[in-house]
């Protein structure tokens, strides 16, 4: 469906967005102060920092991303904008003689809603709105959940190394960020545990399952717990808490010599004396963490949402990670989010392969379509601490994306949207269209270009250097796994794989400003 | 990348070995042992060693210890902290132990060490009493009530006796630890926690390591210690640590003789937790994938499937124990065996047989307890005739990938991946819907990989495929095919052939009528025993099998061929060998 067309009945007809209310915690206390952050010399997180904290903010600006696979239910037809009608931009690439890009901006699109996802609940969104259009995983498989990010989180059957991983790696990252945690990971996946941060380096061109790679934290723990884990210890610790502190810091004090004197046994391995090295080092600022005070991001306004048997309210456990996100970056103590929808009820076949059961599974679609929302208008009512004024989606990119084109995984014309602009790093507001062509009778394989060109375009943005993406390579297990001649651009009547083969690893055209 | 050895071709008797850090198939290094004339793995020499670093313990093993040590199962008592831990399981793939560890791992053991000292103290306060003794309740002088700890207890996490510097750092804990002052008791209690503490967190505890009796010999290779003998035979034979027999006979040296150690490895293979580890052998043998997912094969008639995956699973895991152990079974019956323990409706009705007596609910994911054994219907046998290998999400069967996996295991032939034109070639010569719909399996993909760069390895794998082709996507015995149309309707029942002329290794290209006929067929192949061999000694030890271990292959490979000799033959030979006793490091 397309221009918003909403089936089952529902209305189509513009209604006033009533979900500036849910997110009334986040309006309240920060987008007064966004309202009026031009004329007030602090923006309010900064307010709640630490004197350190504030007066070592630079101006440099912050990038960071939030990136949303779902495993089902966003169609491509249920997304993006009809366009027909609009002053399309053809946009070409290097003046190569391929059909152009078409673009347009979703401003001279008339009302929402523009199509079943950019309802009118959008209409305060619209100008950090894209839709994309013939993106193409490069795999011959359809696994694509992780395909962004989350590599680690064992969701990437087909790419060794998603981009988050890859940022976290880079030497322009390590030398910027200095926070706890470079990547924050969610997913509501009741077998695994909900919640990872941190993650080993192990995973390098294998696949492997989330359980080996993501420490998860414990569910049993309250949300604030989980927050204090990650970010700063409870501000008033338990007895018992703080004797576990306490005897935690202790221990490394007391086993440091006994690390010392077995790194200098000279029968330990070369490899050994290296990981006994890094041990001892994480040891210290494991040490160091336990010692220091609890972070000054502000308090999360966490509402209960687990109880001793575990999550009772996903929907309250989603809003309370996104606050902890929200606070993590204004404080600099994270810059890249990875959130992964995993429907409990799934469908991530059936909805994406029949319209019955696609609108069957309405309301899970609907709940998805809320939370990110809420996300980024939490991102959008809080005023970037780091920035010129400007919100923290400003400097952000949420990216949204299915795990399935138009049928179940597919990979041609993957649906994707953004929000936010990335620091000014990319465009905003337009409906991007990339298909190529149509390879044949089945409809659904509308191909374009391929989708690691827009993962190009993040890692270049979030500062990782073309020679450092570059050594992740091109094969089946590398993040955006191109192999030429393993992907239908290699049909020779229709294409030429060499146009790809020389700029796959280049930003995506256009996207990026 | 692989290392073909032997004809370097696909579809030929060659059996391919992977540099070290694969997983791909376990026999690794520069010059992984081959094939002897006789056919087996070459032994050059008996006391050649692998060069290992130092493991840490999986989280399997630092269950299976503290549970050994305290008495009690952490998982009850201190939830999630284990489970938080880094995995490195050792059934699907093998620790990655070249990998740091992160801060969040390493404030998990610090958590973990408090974590099980304060619920020692607080929680069930008996426990002190177990772990310093009497003196606990005794009060001051606390120095020999100390010693008897790091005498008596802490060698147990340790795994070895305390160092003098160690002990020490008990005794400085009483001396400086302000709550030491008073007497003995609760007010202590915290001093007390803090030296179990110290001992868990301790690398001796967390690490394997093997450093031998003299720290400055900068030899490469060396002998280890009779407590890491100790060690290295309970971790593989029990996934834990080792126990107070154990830990004795190597304080008393007893443990420096071959037959003591032939005998303990067989003393440990009786006790639950040997069962526990090596009833897994079977899903490591056949490599499953485990996700399995119904939901598309409802045009074939579905039986029960609920609760059917994990018993499936689980019924694979008792089989493997019946041979091991109650039956007292050789490695044919491991291939050939008709015994099935499936008593979930679904699974029986796949196997051809009324469930068996079992009670569904007794015994599921718990050492053997007697299941009801009952007999397979016709056409089916052995470990690699379950449903988990045969497995697959689609009505047409994975033919394919049951060829690969089976190629994979069984001959530990590593196939190299298709070239990059393959996938065009073979869309190019799909039949289409309306061919496809009257084609079985079998002659659609003979279709698609017709042409001859295809067939270069297609050669080897379609007919070994073709082999399963009896058996349908959830694993029934079937003599037709239900092929389906596009919509979904079925189109056609066609007659299935699974006949066909196999590459196998030594035995060369054999001519069997179907799966049964060719499982008679490998267990005297000594290419299929030799790959046994190698997946059996990389399953004890939890990493890659390497050139160097070709005689500790050997020798299990010489065990299989034994008229009379056990499984549990096998596994002791496996793990109670020469090279015992030495390390050798990389540096």
């Amino acid at each position: 469906m397309k221009n918003g067309q909403k089936k089952n009945g529902t209305s189509t007809t513009s209604t006033p967005n009533k979900e500036t209310s849910i997110n009334e915690r986040f309006v309240s206390r920060r987008q007064f102060l966004y309202g009026v952050g031009a004329t007030i010399a602090l923006p309010p997180l900064l307010s709640l920092m630490s004197k350190a904290t504030a007066s070592g903010l630079v101006t440099e600006k912050k990038r960071r991303l939030c990136l949303l696979p779902t495993q089902f239910g966003m169609h491509l037809n249920h997304l993006v904008p009809d366009i027909s009608a609009a002053a399309i931009t053809h946009a070409t690439h290097n003046n190569l003689p391929i059909p152009p890009i078409r673009m347009a901006a979703l401003k001279d699109l008339g009302p929402n809603p523009l199509s079943y996802v950019i309802d009118q609940n959008m209409d305060d969104l619209r100008g950090d709105i894209n839709t994309f259009a013939g993106l193409d995983l490069m795999s011959p498989y359809g696994h694509n959940f992780g395909f962004f990010c989350g590599s680690g989180m064992g969701y990437s059957p087909v790419y060794g190394r998603s981009i988050d991983a890859i940022i976290e790696d880079s030497a322009a990252f390590k030398a910027s960020f200095k926070g706890v945690a470079s990547a924050i990971r969610s997913k509501n996946n009741p077998w695994t545990g909900p919640f990872f941060f941190d993650r080993q380096k192990d995973f390098e061109g294998k696949f492997l399952r989330g359980e080996e790679n993501a420490i998860s934290l414990p569910m049993h723990l309250h949300d604030g717990a989980i927050f204090q884990e990650l970010f700063g210890r409870s501000v008033n610790p338990s007895a018992a808490e703080t004797a576990d502190i306490t005897r935690r810091t202790l221990l490394v004090d007391l086993v440091y010599p006994d690390y010392a004197k077995l790194k200098a046994n000279r029968r330990i391995s070369t490899n050994d004396k290296y990981l006994l090295d890094k041990y001892i080092e994480e040891m210290h600022n494991v040490q160091t963490k336990l010692q220091s005070p609890p972070l000054a991001c502000g308090t999360p306004n966490f509402i209960e949402s687990t109880n001793a048997s575990g999550i009772y309210n996903w929907e309250q456990y989603w809003k309370n990670i996104f606050e902890m996100v929200i606070l993590a970056f204004s404080c600099d103590q994270s810059r890249i989010y990875c959130g992964q929808y995993v429907p409990g009820d799934d469908k991530h076949h059936a909805a994406d392969e029949s319209e019955a059961e696609y609108w069957g599974s309405k309301h899970q679609k609907e709940w998805i379509h809320m939370m990110t929302r809420h996300l980024v208008r939490g991102l959008k009512s809080t005023v970037d601490p780091f920035g010129n004024g400007e919100s923290l989606l400003d400097n952000t990119l949420v990216l949204w994306h299915n795990e399935h084109s138009g049928r179940a995984h597919g990979h041609h014309s993957i649906p994707v949207m953004t929000f936010g602009k990335l620091g000014g790093a990319v465009k905003s507001g337009y409906a991007f269209d990339y298909t190529q062509n149509t390879l044949n009778s089945m409809g659904y394989r509308h191909w374009g270009y391929p989708s690691k060109m827009m993962m190009v375009t993040l890692l270049e943005a979030m500062g990782v250097t073309k020679a450092e993406y570059f050594l992740e390579g091109d094969g089946p297990n590398t993040y955006g796994a191109w192999q030429k001649n393993l992907h239908n651009y290699s049909v020779k009547d229709i294409y030429d794989a060499n146009f790809f083969e020389a700029h796959h690893n280049d930003p995506l055209p256009h996207f990026g400003t | 990348m692989s290392i073909m050895l032997g004809l370097a071709s696909c579809g030929q008797t060659s059996i391919s070995f992977t540099p070290l850090g694969s997983t791909v198939n376990e026999v690794t290094g520069p010059s992984a042992p081959s094939h002897a004339v006789d056919g087996g793995p070459v032994c050059v020499d008996e006391t050649s060693v692998a060069t290992t670093d130092t493991p840490r313990l999986t989280r399997t093993q630092l269950h299976n210890t503290v549970t050994a040590i305290f008495g009690f199962d952490p998982y009850h008592h201190i939830p999630k902290l284990i489970d938080s831990m880094p995995n490195d399981p050792e059934v699907w793939s093998f620790e990655r132990i070249s990998t740091p560890l992160t801060q969040r791992n390493i404030d998990l053991q610090l958590k973990l060490a408090s974590g099980i000292s304060a619920w020692a103290f607080e929680l069930f306060n008996l426990a002190p009493y177990s772990i310093f003794g009497d003196c606990y309740r005794r009060g001051p002088p606390y120095t020999a009530c100390i010693d008897a700890f790091a005498d008596n207890f802490a060698p147990k996490i340790l795994r070895r006796p305390m160092f003098a510097s160690e002990r020490a750092v008990l005794h400085e804990i009483q001396r400086t630890h302000p709550e030491v002052s008073g007497t003995f008791g609760i007010n202590n209690d915290e001093a007390f926690m803090l030296m179990l503490s110290y001992v868990l967190m301790n690398p001796a505890f967390y690490m394997r390591w093997e450093l031998g009796n003299n720290p400055d010999e900068t030899t490469t290779e060396f002998q280890i210690s009779a407590y890491e003998i100790a060690s290295r035979i309970s971790f593989a034979a029990i996934n834990s640590g080792p126990d107070d027999i154990l830990l004795a006979k190597a304080r008393d040296g007893t443990l420096n003789d071959d037959a003591v150690i032939r005998s303990e490895v067989r003393r440990l293979l009786q006790t639950p937790l040997a069962r526990k580890k090596f009833r897994d052998f079977g899903l490591y043998y056949m490599k499953p994938d485990l996700a399995f997912d119904f939901s598309e094969l409802g045009g074939l008639g579905l039986p029960d499937v609920n609760g059917l995956a994990p018993w499936a699973v689980e019924e694979t895991r008792q089989f493997v124990e019946y041979l091991i152990w109650d039956g007292n079974k050789s490695f044919g019956d491991l291939l050939t065996s008709d015994v099935s323990f499936a008593a979930h409706p679904g699974l029986a009705s796949i196997y051809g047989h009324e469930p068996s007596s079992a009670s569904i609910a007794a015994g599921f994911g718990q050492p053997y307890v007697a299941p009801g054994r009952t007999t397979m219907g016709p056409g089916r046998k052995g470990l690699f005739g379950r449903l988990p290998f045969l497995f697959s999400p689609t009505t047409r069967t994975s033919l394919i990938h049951r060829s690969l996996k089976f190629r994979a295991q069984v001959l530990c032939e590593d196939m190299p991946p298709p070239p990059p034109e393959a996938f065009a070639m073979r869309d190019g010569r799909a039949p289409n819907d309306e061919e496809a719909k009257i084609l079985t399996n079998r002659d659609l993909v003979a279709a698609m990989t017709k042409s001859a760069s295809c067939m270069a390895c297609h050669a080897t794998i379609n007919p070994s495929g073709n082999i399963f082709e009896g058996f349908d996507s959830i694993g029934r015995v079937r003599t037709k095919e239900k092929v389906f149309a596009k919509d979904g309707s079925l189109s056609a029942e066609i007659p299935v052939d699974s006949s066909g002329l196999i590459p196998v290794g030594d035995l060369g290209e054999i001519s069997v009528t179907g799966y049964t006929h060719l499982t008679q067929s490998l267990v005297q192949s000594k290419s299929v025993q030799t790959c046994f061999a190698q997946k059996l000694v990389s399953f004890t030890t939890g990493r890659p099998i390497q050139s160097a271990e070709s005689c500790r292959a050997r020798r299990v490979y010489e065990t299989v061929r034994k008229p009379g000799a056990t499984l549990m033959d096998a596994i002791v030979d496996a793990i109670a060998e020469p090279s015992i006793r030495l390390k050798k490091v990389a540096r």
